[in-house]
């Protein structure tokens, strides 16, 4: 997939457990443990925000695009 | 696999009309027994209710008919949500938001019934017997060992119904968008 979600270098960056976010956002912890690793079909942009708000981060500092070669 | 998957589509067919029974019973009996009052006490329909017959009159009766109404009503509603469950694993759709829900509402009625059923009992001794001259008019409170089992088990069902209420939202949030 060519989105790629950086969740878990902000989540070190900012020095912040996944259980700390998860209840700071209202998700399970199970869940950003697939965010963490892309297995997810999508993101609400009320978590995206939630989680923006919690770390301090933009948008694209959580997930990145990046160009597949055919 | 397939053949379990068949046993629960027939057993839950088979809950379903048993449970369509029991509604259809429960609005008869209930008005059965506060028409022929003694008939059913003699059957085992409420009875601990004492009362007395010679002042047992018409207004007894109806106010009877009413509180016991309560929880006949509730009983109603437990069964029609324990059917809709039913429907659901009929139809296949095991473990998911429609069953659950509908499984944690009739495990919710349950509880309200056997809460409710209490004190029911003690408006019941008052409903039978305020025409009986002052002096013998009664007051029944009672709590029994069935009533404490009964409570602790529509707790254990709720629980129960809640966790798998809660563990399909989890799957099924797990499965699409987070």
């Amino acid at each position: 997939m060519s989105i790629i979600v950086n969740l878990d270098v902000m989540l070190a960056r900012r020095k912040v457990k996944s259980k700390d976010l998860a209840q700071a956002v209202g998700i399970t912890v199970q869940n950003i443990s697939l965010l963490k690793s892309g297995k997810v079909k999508g993101i609400r942009f009320a978590t995206l925000e939630a989680i923006c708000k919690y770390l301090d981060c933009e948008p694209g500092d959580i997930l990145e695009y990046v160009k597949e070669d055919k | 696999m397939n053949e379990n998957y068949q046993k629960v589509q027939h057993l839950s067919k088979m809950m379903k009309n048993v449970c369509t029974m029991i509604m259809v019973a429960i609005p008869i009996a209930h008005l059965l027994i506060w028409t022929n009052f003694e008939k059913a006490q003699s059957w085992g329909f409420y009875h601990r209710t004492s009362y007395d017959a010679n002042y047992l009159l018409t207004s007894n009766l109806m106010a009877g008919f009413f509180v016991t109404g309560l929880l006949a009503f509730i009983a109603f509603i437990a069964i029609f949500e324990l059917r809709k469950f039913f429907i659901h694993n009929c139809e296949g759709d095991t473990f998911t938001i429609e069953s659950a829900t509908a499984l944690s509402r009739f495990s919710k009625s349950f509880v309200l019934y056997t809460i409710f059923s209490i004190p029911v009992e003690t408006l019941l001794s008052i409903a039978m017997s305020f025409n009986n001259p002052v002096g013998e008019r009664t007051l029944t409170l009672s709590f029994q060992t069935y009533n404490f089992t009964l409570i602790f088990l529509s707790f254990v069902l709720f629980t129960i119904s809640w966790v798998i209420k809660e563990s399909v939202n989890i799957a099924s949030e797990n499965a699409q968008i987070i």
